[in-house]
């Protein structure tokens, strides 16, 4: 199946692109799609997970721009056509 | 009542809200937190603007370190308080307003009393422990929060509504990790200004406010989105509003 993912940022410049279109196996979750991109970009792994795999808790993940407000973000299942995207909000001021 | 001096100084924006708007600016009362990178970009336009009252917290001194981008705050102010630095600035900009400086640290216990009369408070902080304060105070009065944070070349901005849209703690529930941000200014004033255009929105009843999204600017790419978001029903701090 196509997804569309999007990324911002800091994100943005480890992926070298804001928009990437994907093929996912049917039923993939976002621990899978999270997982390809990581082995594809260097250094995204530890801008998105800490030391124990988890997703580190300030980023926001969004499945066709909503966020998904699970205590288990990386389980949702996602569907054909679906844009997943990571935001990773900035702080100073 | 618009004043013939006030007619003539603020003629460009009675074009656009009429005199009614313009008297809404004047009768209005806004909290700046900060008076930084994000505090002297928002607090020159509000004043430009002729918002009628301004409270403008900050307890630093102002350094060298700070000058490529704390707009209000010159070479000759290193080692002045910023608020008074800003006051000086402002009331020389503005002498029709009333501008109130205080140096001091916001607290949980002085808060109550920094935004006590005021009708919106706009954030320009630059961590997220003070950011949930002024969140926390803005749902418990029912007053608008109008949200900015910069690094690099990024940005994000949002405006909160209690109990209409999603708060901050909502869209943020966790603070991210405390770092010395790298900043240029360029960007402050892109997340200043449309802090201030929102908080002028807000105040004058036009427009659409940024409301359940989340405006986000990257520099770098010249590009900027928005992302929708919601209400956390179990929000700690606004999930008891209707
Ligand atoms: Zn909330």
């Amino acid at each position: 199946m196509k997804v569309t993912f999007r990324t911002f940022a800091t994100f943005r410049e480890v992926t070298g692109a804001g928009e990437i279109e994907m093929i996912l196996p049917p039923g993939e979750k976002i621990r899978g799609l999270l997982e390809e991109l990581c082995n594809a970009h260097p250094g995204l792994r530890e801008r998105l997970f800490d030391a124990a795999g988890q997703i580190k808790p300030h980023i926001l993940i969004l499945k066709n721009g909503r966020s998904v407000a699970s205590l288990q973000p990386l389980d949702t299942v996602i569907d054909e056509g679906d844009v997943i995207a990571v935001f990773p909000p900035v702080a100073g001021g | 009542m618009i004043t013939d001096e006030e007619q003539k100084r603020y003629a460009r924006q009675i074009l656009l809200s009429g005199e009614e708007g313009q008297e809404r600016l004047k009768a209005a009362s806004v909290l700046v937190a900060g008076a930084g990178g994000l505090g002297t970009v928002i607090s020159l336009y509000l004043a430009a603007a002729g918002v009628g009252r301004l409270r403008i917290i900050d307890c630093d001194i102002v350094e060298s370190s700070n000058l490529n981008r704390q707009i209000l705050h010159w070479s000759r102010d290193v080692g002045r308080p910023k608020t008074a630095s800003v006051k000086e600035k402002l009331a020389a900009l503005n002498p029709l307003i009333r501008i109130e400086a205080e140096q001091s640290r916001i607290t949980e216990e002085n808060m109550g009393a920094l935004a006590q009369g005021c009708n919106l408070i706009v954030d320009a902080m630059d961590n997220f422990p003070t950011r949930y304060l002024l969140n926390r105070t803005a749902v418990d009065r029912g007053i608008p929060f109008i949200h900015g944070a910069v690094r690099g070349f990024f940005g994000q901005t949002t405006t909160v509504i209690p109990g209409k849209g999603p708060c901050l703690r909502c869209l943020f529930p966790v603070s991210p990790p405390p770092e010395v941000f790298p900043i240029v200014g360029a960007t402050c004033g892109v997340i200043g200004s449309i802090e201030a255009a929102e908080a002028i929105k807000l105040l004058t009843g036009q427009g659409e406010p940024l409301m359940g999204r989340i405006f986000i600017w990257d520099g770098l790419a010249g590009n900027a989105d928005s992302i929708i978001v919601e209400r956390n029903p179990a929000c700690p701090d606004c999930g008891n509003l209707p």
